[in-house]
This record gives C-alpha cells, structure tokens and sequence, in this order.
C-alpha cells in the first residue's frame, strides 16, 4: 500500500481533527451502527427471556411455589447465571461496533454495514464479554478501594478520597475502553493489551484529553439522570427527558467516542508508523 | 467492447470505449452513475471524496462504484492511507467517452 505524501509532511493530527472526523464517521453511518446496538438490546431481552421462562421452569420443578416470592441467596446467584447468556450477547453486539468502526477505517471502501456486526459478534464475542467484565471489575475495584480507605481512616477528607477515586476509574477505563480498538485491528488480545500499553505511554496527552472531555460529557449526563430518577417526583414529562437523555447518552455519544477512539488509533499508529520510517 | 487508444496527456485512460453489449446500458444511463463516472473520468476519487463533492450516502456510492467496475466502467488505480490513518482505494473513469452500439427489433 502506497502512503499518502502529504502525511510525511504533516504534523501530528489535532484532538479537533480527531472529533471532526468521528463526528463525520458518525454522521455517514449512524444507521448501521444504532442497528447494531438496537439488535444488541432486542437480543439481550429475547436470550434473557428464554433465560428466565427456563429458570422458572427449573424452579417449579424442583423447589416449592412459595420458593418462588422468598427468593433465597443461593436462587438469585443462579438467576444472575442464568442472565450471563442474555449480556453475552448484549455485550458482543456493542462489541461489534468497535469492529464496525474499524472496518469503515481500514476496509478502504469507508464502508460498513449492519451484517458485519455478525461477522464481529461471531469472531470476537468472548473477547469482547472479557474486556466488558474488566470495565465493570475497574468500578467494583474503585468502590471496593475507596470503602477500604476510607474504613481504615475515616478522617480521610473527602475531596481527597474523590479525586482519587475517579482517577483511577478514569485512567483504567480508559485503558479498557481502549482495548477492542486494537483488538479489532490486531486480532489478538495480548497484542492488543501490549499496543494500548504501549499507545498510551507515549501519547498520553492526546488520550487522556478525549477520554477527559468524553467522561465530563458522559457525568454531566449521567449526574442529572441520576438525580431525576432517584430525587424527583416522576411525571410523564420527565420519563421522557430520562429516555431522551439515556438514549442521546448510548445512541449517540458512546458509538461517537468508539469512532473517535477508533480513528485515534489508526492515525497515531500511521503516524508512529511513519517517524519509523523516518528514522530509518 | 472495442477499446481506442488514448492520444492525450493522460496515460491512464483510454479516450473512448465502444459497448456493443446491452449490459452496461443500465449502468451508463444511470443518473447517479453519471454523475459518479463524470467525476471518476477527470481524475481518480475516493470514495470519501466522491461523498463530499456529490454529497451522496457513502453507501450509495459504494453500491455505484462496485457496479461500474463490475461493468468495466472504472477500476481502481491504488490504495492509499491518508494523514488521518484512513485506508481508502482510488477509482478511475476508465474512458473519457462511453459509445454504445446497439440494435433492437424484429427481422422481417
């Protein structure tokens, strides 16, 4: 493959270009990608339900009715297993967005369409649910972290214990939210886990300035969705500015940060690529 | 197909090219096709490009571009990874001037 000319010329991409351009990817093929997440959610409901119709059976069969309205410890870790069939699916179709966002970078075509997500959900799916357990590990481990603090000296000050608490869910949600990007590129994940290691040691500034502006855009969302859920009086006005809120926040920002992540990886990597060049 | 020689500057494609096949009728007399090989017969285009200028879903265009190169229309002159990491592939017009020959109707 040749290398465009200009490239060599140009310095590195601006965090600007970067948005402009995932904003433009976004804007072509919204279409396919909210497909894609709509089919992760009506995959998850229907496996879910299946899920729960066998659960149920099971537990008629083999326990008491009345087991049934006293759910005990023990039947609720076994629903919970029963529901990991449903998230696989959920988490393997969002998964297949990153693949997606790849394949209108690299295909050379610009081009993706609903049926790659198959491709992706087949090739990838317990990479993806593995990379979707870590995220979900990195908050359990903040919380889990700054309760352990905060037990051990309960003078700690609490400003303190935030900024430290949200630094590091930061810095490691970064860093796996980064992950299927070169997972998807380098179809291995101990390449990928090395490459995103290695991306963002030496671009730092660049990556933590995106996350940075995506995880204020995404708190600033999700802090008031909170507050109206859990602190207001519900009305049907303000369901529809919860649903409206929830579904700008993942039909919307979260395809455009895997686009903007994905289109950050490509053109610092072409860029490393290039300097090696240059060296050489 | 009859293929004339190209006499201008421009190596790379041909001056004319005479179909005497009824294939290609469909895709040359596209509107939107027309308008993509009009742009692919002044100089090579992306895709992204061609999405640009025509302000066509890239989609479409893709849909067009597989078309005219599966007719023998276009083809691809390489591919190239911009600034912004992008790979994106090249397509070329591969006449200035498409002729169709053809004749229909029923021998008496």
């Amino acid at each position: 493959m040749k290398e465009d000319p200009d490239s060599v010329k140009q310095d590195s991409n601006s965090i600007k270009d970067y948005l402009k351009l995932g904003w433009e990817l976004y804007k072509d093929y919204y279409k396919p990608l909210i497909g894609a997440q709509l089919l992760a959610l009506i995959t998850f409901v229907c496996v879910s339900l299946i899920s729960i119709i066998i659960y149920i059976i099971i537990l008629l069969n083999f326990s008491p009715l009345e087991q049934l309205l006293n759910i005990t410890d023990l039947t609720g870790i076994i629903f919970l297993g029963f529901m990991i069939p449903g998230l696989i699916c959920f988490v393997a179709f969002i998964g297949s967005l990153y693949g997606m966002s790849n394949e209108i970078i690299s295909s050379g075509d610009y081009y993706t369409e609903l049926k790659s997500s198959f491709t992706y959900f087949y090739k990838f799916w317990w990479h993806y649910f593995l990379i979707a357990l870590c995220f979900f590990f990195g908050f359990l481990i903040a919380i889990l972290l700054t309760n352990y603090v905060m037990q051990l000296n309960p003078a700690f000050p609490r400003v303190i214990f935030l900024i430290i608490f949200f630094s590091f869910l930061f810095l490691f949600e970064t860093l796996v939210f980064l992950l299927p990007v070169s997972l998807t590129s380098t179809g291995s994940l101990k390449n990928a886990l090395n490459q995103t290691f290695n991306l963002l040691k030496h671009n730092p500034k660049v990556y933590l300035t995106i996350f940075a502006i995506f995880f204020i855009l995404s708190i600033s969302i999700d802090i008031p969705l909170y507050f109206l859920i859990f602190y207001f009086n519900k009305s049907i006005i303000l369901l529809l500015i919860i649903a409206l809120l929830s579904c700008m926040s993942f039909f919307i920002i979260f395809p455009y940060m895997i686009l903007v992540s994905t289109v950050m990886y490509h053109s610092i990597f072409n860029q490393e690529e290039l300097n090696g060049k240059k060296k050489k | 197909m009859v293929k004339k020689k190209n006499n201008t500057d421009d190596s790379k494609i041909l001056d004319e090219i005479i179909f005497n096949t009824p294939e290609v009728v469909s895709s040359l007399f596209h509107k939107k096709k027309q308008l993509i090989l009009e742009k692919l017969i002044i100089k090579e285009m992306t895709i992204y490009d061609l999405k640009t200028e025509l302000r066509m879903n890239p989609g479409e265009i893709r849909r067009h571009i597989l078309d005219l190169a599966d007719k023998g229309l276009i083809f691809q002159t390489k591919t190239v990874r911009n600034k912004m990491g992008m790979t994106l592939k090249y397509y070329r017009a591969k006449a200035k001037n498409y002729i169709v020959h053809l004749s229909w109707g029923v021998q008496t």
